[in-house]
């Protein structure tokens, strides 16, 4: 299936690559260079996400979000440098559905842009369900289902229930007795007994290497962290 | 603090009671005014038509004085010219001085103030006129009343001379607590309207720096970041299995350049704030745990939360497990989180060689780099460590090094419990 996309980004030459890549996987993208042209050419129907920048010449990339969200719900998915306010961009405030920052890898790009488009497809999630997004990785709620880099991941439901609790306390030390009283789980003392096991099962399938487990990460003596950030090779 | 209304206060007081002070010393001390000479004479003249000759008997004398006492209401004493009591009325006078010759005043104590009326025949009479002791209070109730009234009076004319400095004083450190938008009214035309407007001027100017200091930021951010998403893009596109090595080394030079840019960006950044933009509650030992599975190094102690910017803890804890990763030499590395009295206490330590004594006091300042790393390829500008003190610093903490005794080096970093709770 094709994706239109319209990417507003004053710099010519990041859009024209970024145009290139995405095309590989059958995504055609139409390039802007300031907003004004950009939000004109948005009023016609067929686009199915908006790629922006925060630095744009004419107007500021967080004004042409809020302009977009007062007649549309098109995916939107900033670009920002770091030390830029990222906590604005996504949320209530601004409506932006997600935000990449400088410099991306192009291969997350493209995760995040199918997420947003897929979500946003109707029959697809609900969007008061958003589902929780830490780097490639996607934890779907509504369907139950777990992608990592928009491939669905094996998991049996006792596994999905620990994965959902854990993403939704990300960066905090989690003990396997709160583990337990999150999940709730219906075979509580069988689940007890082989909670370690579980999460090396669930590391099997979302660790890049479950060696070597950079989303769930042990604390000796402590529980388990469900790391906040992933796949950011640098700090924001 | 010594008011500076009060001290013009009290300045103008005492001026006061010094002039009047001084006012009496001058009477008393200033040579007699000459010029009541020839009245006096003239006077004592008249009464030695009136008062009996010398010689006369001391009834005569005394009637004499006495009906004198009626057109000149006091004390009166006759004395001869060795200073015999001849006639009194009243409390008798002491003589004047036995060398003086003129009459005039008797200003010295227990003689004065009166009048000495030499009648040209070696006779003085001295005079007194009389006081009424009532109306003499009086007098000097109504000097205090109109000091007293002068002091009121003068105390708000004082506050109201450094009342408009005292505005000032307070809208200067209404700036210097970061309200940059502080200007000051402009009241009058002298050197404290000056100063006044040349406060706005400064303030006007200090807003406009650190605005564009803001901007400046923010879009050397962006204008360095954008062409490295374009190498990072390039390379990925170039991406093919032959030269896999090559792509991946290229990758993370520009991963680490980012960071760099990140680290010069937060360094000038932090230097100017001063209070954290952003607090959550942040469970350390998790970022801790995050942070320890990138370098591979292992976490002991107990869950923490404290409040503060997780992304400024977050760099914190990386560069010093970086740190430990460059200069622990690949031997393991420790780290814990405690709770310690109000504070988070959060240890990372190495087996490396530890840091020359002589080195110690300047690992954290910025652009320092160790004498170890200047020729080797190390990698950074030497900000990593001191980031690490000012983060702390801005979460109510601070920094220090340790050399461990069985070799290596220990950080530890200490961060408030209960304050920046915005």
């Amino acid at each position: 299936m094709s994706h239109r996309l319209l990417m507003i980004e004053d710099d010519q030459n990041l859009a024209a690559m970024v145009g290139e890549y995405l095309a590989e996987s059958g995504m055609k993208v139409t390039a802007f260079y300031a907003a004004l042209p950009g939000l004109q050419a948005l009023e016609k129907d067929g686009w199915d996400a908006v790629i922006l920048d925060v630095m744009l010449p004419d107007i500021d990339g967080f004004e042409v979000c809020r302009r977009i969200r007062t007649h549309s719900d098109i995916p939107i998915l900033m670009l920002t440098a770091k030390g830029e306010e990222m906590d604005k961009v996504v949320g209530l405030e601004l409506g932006a559905d997600d935000y990449l920052a400088k410099p991306f890898s192009p291969r997350e790009l493209l995760a995040r842009l199918r997420a947003i488009i897929r979500r946003h497809t109707p029959g697809g999630l609900n969007k008061q369900n958003k589902s929780l997004n830490f780097g490639r990785l996607e934890v779907d709620s509504q369907a139950r289902q777990v992608r990592v880099g928009g491939v669905t991941k094996d998991l049996t439901g006792h596994q999905f229930d620990i994965l959902e609790v854990m993403a939704q306390n990300p960066g905090r030390v989690l003990s396997r007795d709160r583990l337990m009283d999150l999940v709730r789980g219906e075979e509580l003392e069988a689940f007890d007994r082989s909670i370690d096991v579980h999460i090396s099962r669930i590391r099997a399938a979302i660790e890049d290497d479950p060696k070597k487990p950079c989303r769930i990460i042990t604390v000796r003596g402590s529980g388990y962290v469900f790391a906040s950030k992933q796949d950011g090779s640098s700090v924001e | 603090m010594k008011r500076l209304y009060l001290r013009i206060y009290f300045t103008f007081i005492l001026i006061l009671i010094l002039f009047g002070v001084l006012a009496s010393a001058t009477w008393y001390l200033l040579p007699e005014d000459k010029g009541h000479k020839p009245f006096f004479d003239g006077f004592g003249t008249v009464l030695k038509q009136i008062i009996p000759k010398h010689g006369s008997s001391k009834e005569d004398l005394q009637q004499a004085l006495e009906q004198l006492s009626m057109a000149f209401p006091g004390q009166l004493s006759l004395r001869s010219d060795n200073g015999e009591l001849l006639a009194v009325v009243g409390r008798p006078l002491r003589p004047p001085h036995p060398k003086r010759k003129h009459s005039g005043w008797l200003r010295s104590k227990g003689r004065g103030p009166a009048w000495a009326i030499n009648l040209s025949d070696g006779r003085w009479l001295m005079v007194k006129p009389e006081h009424n002791s009532s109306r003499h209070l009086g007098f000097l109730a109504t000097i205090a009343l109109l000091a007293g009234l002068l002091a009121i009076g003068v105390y708000p004319l004082a506050k109201s001379l450094t009342g408009r400095i005292e505005r000032l004083k307070s809208q200067v450190n209404k700036l210097g607590a970061g309200e940059l938008s502080t200007r000051v009214l402009i009241e009058g035309k002298d050197e404290v309207a000056a100063l006044a407007s040349s406060f706005n001027r400064a303030a006007q100017k200090i807003e406009k720096l650190v605005a564009s200091h803001k901007s400046l930021l923010a879009s050397v951010s962006h204008e360095l970041r954008t062409p490295l998403t374009r190498i990072r893009m390039g390379i990925e596109l170039l991406d093919n299995d032959e030269r896999r090595d090559l792509c991946n080394r290229m990758s993370k030079d520009v991963l680490e350049l980012d960071d760099l840019i990140g680290e010069l960006l937060l360094a000038s950044r932090l230097d100017t704030l001063d209070r954290l933009e952003n607090s959550e509650e942040v469970d350390l030992l998790a970022l801790l745990a995050e942070e320890a599975v990138v370098v591979g190094a292992e976490v002991e102690g107990e869950s923490v939360l404290v409040w503060g910017d997780k992304r400024l803890l977050r760099r914190l804890i990386r560069n010093l497990m970086e740190n430990a990763r460059r200069y622990g030499g690949n031997s393991g590395i420790e780290s814990s989180v405690n709770h310690v009295d109000n504070f988070a206490r959060l240890r990372v330590s190495d087996h490396g060689e530890g840091i020359p004594q002589e080195e110690v006091e300047h690992i954290f300042k910025p652009y320092y780099k160790p004498i170890a790393a200047k020729d080797s390829n190390f990698g950074g500008v030497g900000l990593g460590l001191s980031l690490v003190k000012q983060i702390a610093n801005h979460h109510g903490g601070d920094a220090t090094y340790f050399k461990r005794e069985n070799g290596g080096s220990t950080f530890e970093v200490t961060l408030a419990l209960n304050v920046n709770r915005a």
